[in-house]
């Protein structure tokens, strides 16, 4: 009977290892998709980068240097926090109670949560390689951007990325859940976006905010979907401080999920399917 | 015939209604989102505006204006008349039949069968508070054609983005996944939230003639308050939309005839 401790947790990292799996290859099916979610992300790198440009050189002084600046906004672009295959799990959830396909998850021998992990992890995976890594390269070659700040800022940017991942798919699932209640969650998904692109500092480095803004975003845990791997890599935060901000993902990532746990045991009870 | 359609349209219109009444509480946080999106993109020109004083020479105010045109002309689109993106629906579910064998016009059934998106209006309202709040705050005298040539330029950025999106979505009839490609197309309107002159010129020209999004908010903004240095491109801008959309008819009409049904 000792074996079969070791054994069970053997079943569920295979179970789960081929749900991502799956989410590669259906990810892989679309191939236009990814062509163009390249050329989104390199158009609006396009973008920053001039609006960046224009907006420096019409500054007297600035709290960034030109080129921490510009590496930055287009990082930012190119590991994008917001792309569709991290909201699949918004839509996955909500649109699965609204036709009820999401009862065909629920009777799965695995757990919903760990099941819509496993998925949103295989389509970010490849997300990062196939459009952020090119995108990235894209901006080292076009658009001069500066490499990380040092090693460890290398090291600490990759860590802080997953970070960031997991703190978004935290948030996610929350925000999809809420659909137990509202049936249809585009608003929310809307809201959070135009959110999260201010006081996760995509958009603007928090480090330019006026004073008090800064301070709320700080304190708020958006900030560690883009604005601690950014940093990071620009070598804004340096040293110690590494380790500390990406252990505050880490930290509020537990908190979010805890909660969505919570939420989700609630709404389990709550699900009521539209028609039949 | 004015009268058929728009009877139609109002019969459409109270189904949509009665749905969103289902959807309350969605609804209401939409509305409340949308709000918060373009609270988000005030805010970031607000903060930009803390660290400087005029981008390349345009005020706050000046850009406040570029912005409420574009942001106008935008949600007006998406409001009324976002046909393309719902075109490839009809395609690729087998929808398309059911449409064609109605007697109305096929676009008009589609455009009015989701007919207006209200959270979209409510942007619309934003853009128009940000037009007023800049123009009464700029050294500007507003004459008596201004009301013709805003409102004139306004429908043509909408069927501007309607004729784009429509030749796009045309290659829904042979390509059958052109989603992206109208995301990514549109993702372009951010551009013309801000001076053209500030990009390269491959980007000026794309931006210009070929999705012309500085038609929709830079150009006549600027006409409006540099008359002279760009009366040309303020004069074009509202005949640009009229144009794209006797080409994008053309190749609608080319498409259609090539629409094979799945036939189940």
């Amino acid at each position: 009977m000792t074996h079969s401790q070791p054994l069970q947790l053997r079943a569920i990292f295979i179970r789960y290892w081929g749900v991502m799996q799956l989410a590669i290859k259906t990810e892989l099916a679309y191939r236009f998709e990814f062509f163009s979610a390249i050329l989104g992300s390199l158009l609006t790198m396009l973008l920053v980068y001039y609006l960046w440009t224009a907006i420096y050189n019409s500054a007297e002084s600035m709290a960034m240097s030109y080129s921490n600046l510009i590496t930055y906004v287009c990082l930012g672009q190119a590991f994008s926090f917001a792309r569709p295959g991290q909201r699949r799990v918004i839509a996955r959830i909500s649109s699965g109670i609204r036709n009820g396909n999401i009862i065909f998850d629920l009777v799965r021998p695995a757990d919903f949560q760990a099941l819509a992990f496993s998925e949103t992890m295989g389509s970010y995976l490849m997300e990062t390689l196939l459009v952020s890594l090119p995108a990235y390269l894209a901006a080292l070659w076009f658009f001069g951007i500066d490499l990380p700040a040092s090693p460890t800022a290398a090291v600490g940017f990759v860590l802080s990325l997953g970070g960031a991942f997991l703190l978004v798919f935290a948030f996610d699932f929350f925000i999809g859940l809420l659909s137990f209640w509202t049936f249809s969650v585009w608003g929310l998904t809307y809201a959070k976006i135009a959110v999260t692109d201010i006081l996760a500092g995509t958009l603007i480095p928090l480090t330019l905010f006026p004073g008090w803004l800064r301070g709320i975003a700080l304190l708020l845990p958006f900030q560690g979907m883009a604005y601690t791997p950014l940093s990071i890599y620009t070598g804004v935060i340096e040293g110690a401080a590494i380790w500390t901000s990406i252990a505050g993902q880490l930290v509020w990532t537990i908190v979010l999920f805890g909660l969505t746990r919570l939420l989700w045991l609630k709404a389990r009870r709550r699900l009521e399917i539209q028609g039949g | 015939m004015m009268v058929y359609y728009a009877d139609l349209y109002l019969t459409y219109l109270r189904n949509l209604v009665r749905l969103m009444g289902q959807y309350r509480a969605d609804f209401l946080i939409m509305l409340t989102a949308s709000l918060i999106h373009d609270g988000s993109t005030l805010l970031l020109l607000t903060i930009i505006f803390t660290n400087i004083r005029q981008l390349q020479g345009w005020s706050f105010h000046e850009m406040l204006l570029i912005y409420g045109l574009s942001v106008t002309t935008r949600s007006l689109w998406n409001t009324f008349l976002d046909v393309p993106h719902r075109i490839q629906w009809y395609v690729r579910g087998g929808l398309l039949d059911t449409v064609l064998v109605r007697p109305p016009a096929l676009l008009f059934q589609i455009a009015a069968e989701h007919g207006i998106n209200p959270p979209a209006f409510g942007r619309v309202l934003v853009g128009l508070a940000a037009i007023v709040i800049a123009l009464t705050n700029l050294p500007v005298t507003v004459t008596w054609w201004w009301f013709l040539y805003l409102p004139l330029v306004i429908v043509s950025g909408v069927l501007i983005q309607f004729s784009v999106g429509m030749i796009l979505a045309s290659l829904s009839f042979w390509f059958t996944n052109v989603q992206s490609l109208l995301t990514t197309t549109f993702w372009l309107t951010g551009f013309g939230q801000y001076p053209v002159h500030i990009f390269a010129w491959p980007l000026q020209f794309l931006l210009t003639w070929i999705f012309p999004v500085a038609m929709m908010g830079f150009f006549p903004a600027a006409f409006l308050l540099r008359g002279d240095e760009y009366r040309f491109w303020g004069v074009l801008a509202p005949f640009m939309g009229f144009f794209f959309l006797a080409v994008a008819l053309s190749v609608w009409r080319v498409a259609l005839r090539h629409y094979q049904s799945t036939g189940s």
